[in-house]
C-alpha cells in the first residue's frame, strides 16, 4: 500500500467527485467490498488494522490501494466526510486517476 | 424585511397561460410562514379561478387597490414583459418586496429605474430565475466551477432549437415581449453568465424573420455572440427556424469539453496525456429552491441568490443583442458589464 498526503488527496478529489456523478466512484467500505473489480481503492489510515490488511490483499488482484492520514482531503469536493473508503471502477475515470497519479512524484 | 409574524404574499397576474399564478403561490405556500394572501387580475373569470384555487384569498382588479388593502410583504408580478417595470416600481414605491417573472424588464433603462426604486424604498427586488436550480444546469455549473473538470472555459455554445411558426399572442408580439430571445433566452443568458462570471466586452446579435410566417412580430431565429473581457466567447441560439438541432450545451475548456447528450453530460478531458471520458447524469431539479431562498432572505437568514444586479446583466445582454441585430450585427457593449 502506498501513502498519499493531503495535497495529493486534494488533487484527486475533483476527479472522484466527477466519478460520484457518473457512477465510477464507489463510496463506503461495504460498497467497495461489493464491487467486482476496482482499479483503485483509497482508505483512511485510521481504519482498523484488520480492514487495512484486507484492502492491502486486493493489490494481489491488480487493484492499487492507497492510504491517507487526511482522508477529508480526498472527500471534500463531493461532501462525503463520513466516508472512510473510496473505490474507483476500472474504466475511463480510472485512466484519468492514473494520469493524475503519474504527475505525483514518488507515487 | 418582513415585520409581521407571517410574510403575506400576493401575485399580480393570474392568467390562464401555463397557470403561472397558481405555480408561484403554491411554491410560496411550501414555506411555513409564507401566507398566500391576495391576487390581482383584470379578468373577472380568472379571479374566480384564483378564489377556487385558494379558498379565502383576497382578489382585486387593480394594483392600487391590492397595495392599499392587502397589506402585502411580497408581491410577484406575472404579467406581459413590457408591464414588469411600471408595475414593479408601483409596488416597490408602496414598500412591498417584489419578485418579477423573468425577464426582469425589457430595457436597461427600466432595470435601472427598478433597482433605484428598490434601493430608495429599502425593499427586495428579484427575478424568478428558478431555472438556476435546473438539474442539468446545476450539474454543468458544478463540473465547470466546483470540480473544474475542463479547466478554464474559452467557449460556450448553448441553444434551443425547433421549427414552426409562433402562435399569435402577446408572447410573439415584439413590442410586448421584447423579442423571441427574451423568453428562454433570459434563462439561458442567466445560466451562461453564471458559469462565466466575467466582465462582458461586447454582444453581437443576429436575427431572422421567416418571410411567409405572418401574424406576429417576434423574429423566428435569434442568436447572439457574447465576448468576455478574458477573450472567452459564448453563443446562444433561440430558434424556431432550425429543423436540425444541436446539443443544448457544448462547453470547451483548456483541459476538456462537456456536451449535453440528452439526460446526461459527456465529459471529456485529458490528464497527463491520458484520455478520460465520463457520462454524468443530470442532478434532480429543485424549482422550489427559489422561494425557499426568498423566504429565508426576507426573514434575514440568507443572502438573496437572484439579485437585481445579476438579473440586470441578463437584460443588458438581451438588449444589446437586439440593438446589434438591428445594426447588421455590429458589436454593442451592454449597459451592465
Amino acid at each position: 500500500m502506498h501513502s498519499l498526503d493531503a495535497q495529493q488527496g486534494a488533487a484527486l478529489s475533483s476527479l472522484l467527485a466527477v466519478g460520484c456523478r457518473s457512477g465510477d466512484t464507489v463510496v463506503g467500505l461495504s460498497s467497495v467490498r461489493r464491487s467486482a473489480r476496482l482499479a483503485y481503492v483509497f482508505a483512511d489510515s485510521q481504519l482498523a488494522e484488520r480492514t487495512l490488511r484486507e484492502l492491502a490483499e486486493w493489490e494481489e488482484t491488480g487493484t492499487r490501494v492507497f492510504v491517507l492520514d487526511d482522508f477529508a482531503s480526498l472527500t471534500q469536493t463531493f461532501g462525503r466526510s463520513d466516508a472512510r473508503v473510496v473505490g474507483v471502477a476500472i474504466g475511463s475515470l480510472a485512466n484519468g486517476i492514473a494520469g493524475r497519479l503519474e504527475l505525483m512524484p514518488g507515487v | 424585511m418582513a415585520t409581521s409574524t407571517n410574510i403575506r404574499c400576493g401575485v399580480v397576474g393570474y392568467g390562464g397561460a401555463f397557470n403561472m399564478g397558481q405555480t408561484h403561490l403554491n411554491s410560496m405556500a411550501r414555506n411555513r410562514r409564507m401566507e398566500v394572501a391576495a391576487v390581482c387580475e383584470l379578468d373577472p373569470d380568472r379571479r374566480k379561478v384564483a378564489e377556487s384555487d385558494f379558498p379565502g384569498i383576497e382578489t382585486y382588479a387593480k394594483v392600487g387597490d391590492l397595495l392599499k388593502n392587502a397589506a402585502l410583504d411580497l408581491v410577484t408580478i406575472i404579467t406581459p414583459h413590457n408591464t414588469h417595470a411600471p408595475l414593479a416600481i408601483e409596488c416597490l414605491n408602496a414598500g412591498v418586496n417584489v419578485v418579477c417573472e423573468k425577464p426582469l424588464a425589457i430595457t436597461s433603462r427600466e432595470v435601472k429605474d427598478m433597482i433605484a426604486a428598490a434601493k430608495r424604498n429599502k425593499v427586495m427586488l428579484s427575478t424568478f430565475h428558478n431555472r438556476r436550480w435546473d438539474g442539468d444546469f446545476q450539474t454543468l455549473r458544478d463540473l465547470i466551477c466546483k470540480e473544474k473538470a475542463i479547466g478554464r472555459v474559452h467557449r460556450v455554445e448553448a441553444g434551443f432549437y425547433g421549427y414552426g411558426p409562433q402562435g399569435t399572442w402577446w408572447r410573439s408580439d415584439r413590442k410586448i415581449s421584447g423579442g423571441a430571445i427574451y423568453d428562454w433566452g433570459a434563462h439561458f443568458t442567466d445560466w451562461i453568465l453564471n458559469i462565466m462570471p466575467e466582465k462582458i466586452d461586447w454582444v453581437s446579435g443576429y436575427q431572422v424573420k421567416h418571410r411567409d410566417w405572418k401574424g406576429y412580430s417576434n423574429e423566428d431565429h435569434s442568436e447572439y455572440s457574447l465576448r468576455f473581457a478574458s477573450g472567452a466567447l459564448a453563443t446562444l441560439t433561440i430558434s424556431n427556424l432550425s429543423m436540425s438541432g444541436r446539443p443544448r450545451w457544448r462547453v470547451l475548456g483548456e483541459r476538456g469539453s462537456i456536451e449535453d447528450i440528452g439526460g446526461k453530460f459527456q465529459l471529456k478531458t485529458a490528464i497527463n496525456g491520458r484520455q478520460m471520458s465520463a457520462e454524468v447524469p443530470f442532478a434532480q431539479s429543485n424549482w422550489h429552491a427559489y422561494y425557499e431562498n426568498v423566504y429565508k432572505h426576507l426573514l434575514g437568514r440568507a443572502k438573496l441568490i437572484i439579485t437585481p444586479d445579476s438579473a440586470a446583466r441578463v437584460i443588458g445582454v438581451l438588449e444589446a443583442a437586439n440593438q446589434s441585430a438591428a445594426r447588421n450585427s455590429a458589436p454593442v457593449k451592454p449597459a451592465f458589464v
